[in-house]
C-alpha cells in the first residue's frame, strides 16, 4: 500500500510504502542487483554484461507514476492523496566495489550530464514540481545495496525542507532584490575560513550555520538556477570540484566516508522563483572516526541541532587534506 | 587533482527501454570530444567526396 497522508500538526505530507518493508537488504556478495547480467548468472536488474551509466524506475518506489487510490478514506482532518512521483535509481558504474570518490574525472563529466538529462527529462512532465536527486552512502546512513548508485525522487509537490528554503530565498530577494546565496557566498570569501576548495565556477563551503561536523555546501560560483544554466565548461568544472571534495572526504581519515549528497536546485512547477541558486549538499554523519552524529531528542523532537564543533575548524582540517 | 579537462566535450547516447515490468531503464553511453572529432573529419571528408580514411578498404 502506498499513498500520501497529510500532518496538519507539522503542515506536510507523509508517505506510507509499506512493499518497501520486503525490499533488498544487504545482499550476499554475487547477488547483487544493481551488477550487470553475467553470463549464466542471475538475472539482475540490468540485463546487459556491462554498462558507463543506468537510470533505471525504482522497484520499490515510494512514490510512483500510476499510484492508485489510497487505501484509506481521508477527511477534512485527515487528507490523504496518491503518492505521486516517480523514483528512479542512478548507477555509477558496473563495478561493485567502487564508489563515487573512485570515478575518474572524465567519467565524473558525463555522470554530471545524465544528472542534467535526468533533471530535465522528468522535470518536463506536468505532474512533477521537484526533482531531488541523491545519494545515500555507507551503511551508517543506511544504504541497503553497497552498488555505487544515487537515486531521484520527482516530486508532484515541494517536499517541506526545499519549501522552507524557497520561501527564505523568495523573501530576501524580495526585500533585497538579491539572491540570499550569492550574498552567502560573498561573505565566505571575504571571510576564507570556511571555504573546504575552489575551481573557476564552484566553490566548497562548511556553512556558517553548519548542523554537521563536516557538511559541506557546493555552489555554483555565478547565480544560476538549476544545472539546466550551466555551460559545457561549468559542468565539467562541477565534476572536478565534486571529485576533489569526495577525495578529501576519504582521504580524511583513510576510509570511505559515508553520507547524504542531495541537490537543490529550482523546481520545475513553471514557477520563476529567481532566488533559487543551485547547490548541493553533503551531511556526513561521523563527528569522529568512530563516533556517529545521531539525530537525537533536540533535533529530532525540537528541530534544533546541536554541533559539537566549529565550522572553521572542520573546514581547516578537510582543505588540509591533500588530494 | 588537476583540472586539464575542463574543455572536453561530451556527446551523450541514451538508449530508452522498457523492463518486463513496465518499468523504464536507461542506457546512458558518451562520446568524448576525440571520439567526435575523429567522426566530424571523417563527415568532413565524405562531403569533399573523398574516400573517408578505414572505410571501404
Amino acid at each position: 500500500m502506498s499513498e500520501m497522508r497529510w500532518n496538519p500538526v507539522m503542515g506536510e505530507w507523509v508517505v506510507t510504502a509499506t512493499h518497501r518493508q520486503d525490499r533488498t537488504f544487504l545482499p550476499p556478495a554475487g547477488y547483487c542487483p544493481l551488477c550487470p547480467t553475467a553470463e549464466g548468472g542471475f538475472p539482475t536488474e540490468i540485463p546487459e554484461p556491462d554498462y558507463d551509466f543506468v537510470v533505471f524506475e525504482n522497484k520499490f518506489p515510494s512514490l510512483k507514476r500510476e499510484p492508485g487510490e489510497p487505501a484509506v478514506e481521508g477527511d477534512d482532518l485527515f487528507p490523504v492523496k496518491p503518492s505521486l512521483g516517480i523514483c528512479e535509481v542512478v548507477l555509477y558504474s558496473s563495478s561493485h566495489t567502487s564508489t563515487l570518490a573512485d570515478v575518474p574525472l572524465p567519467k565524473m563529466q558525463q555522470l554530471v550530464r545524465v544528472w542534467k538529462d535526468r533533471y530535465e527529462d522528468l522535470g518536463s512532465r506536468p505532474e512533477i514540481d521537484y526533482v531531488f536527486i541523491f545519494e545515500n552512502k555507507g551503511e551508517a546512513i543506511g544504504v541497503t545495496i553497497s552498488h555505487p548508485h544515487g537515486q531521484i525522487y520527482a516530486f508532484s509537490y515541494l517536499p517541506p525542507r526545499v519549501e522552507r528554503e524557497l520561501t527564505n530565498e523568495a523573501e530576501h530577494h524580495r526585500k533585497t532584490g538579491r539572491c540570499l546565496h550569492c550574498d552567502i557566498l560573498k561573505r565566505e570569501v571575504a571571510d576564507q575560513s570556511r571555504i573546504v576548495v575552489e575551481s573557476d565556477h564552484f566553490m566548497a563551503i562548511i556553512p556558517f550555520y553548519a548542523r554537521y561536523p563536516y557538511e559541506v555546501h557546493l555552489y555554483a560560483k555565478e547565480h544560476r538556477g538549476s544545472m539546466s544554466e550551466f555551460s559545457e565548461e561549468e559542468q565539467n568544472d562541477l565534476a572536478y570540484v565534486l571529485s576533489v571534495l569526495l577525495k578529501k572526504y576519504d582521504g580524511l581519515w583513510g576510509f570511505s566516508m559515508p553520507y547524504m549528497m542531495v541537490m537543490h536546485q529550482k523546481p520545475t512547477d513553471g514557477a520563476d522563483w529567481p532566488g533559487c541558486h543551485f547547490h548541493i549538499e553533503f551531511y556526513p554523519p561521523l563527528r569522529t572516526p568512530e563516533k556517529l552524529k545521531y539525530l537525537a531528542g533536540c533535533e529530532s523532537g525540537a528541530g534544533t541541532f546541536v554541533n559539537d564543533t566549529l565550522p572553521e575548524d572542520k573546514a581547516a582540517e578537510l582543505r588540509a587534506v591533500k588530494v | 587533482m588537476n583540472n586539464n579537462d575542463k574543455n572536453v566535450r561530451h556527446n551523450m547516447i541514451k538508449r530508452v527501454e522498457a523492463k518486463d515490468d513496465g518499468r523504464v531503464l536507461i542506457y546512458y553511453t558518451f562520446e568524448s570530444s576525440d571520439d567526435i572529432e575523429h567522426k566530424e573529419s571523417l563527415r568532413k571528408e565524405t562531403d569533399k567526396g573523398a574516400q573517408p580514411k578505414g572505410l571501404g578498404d
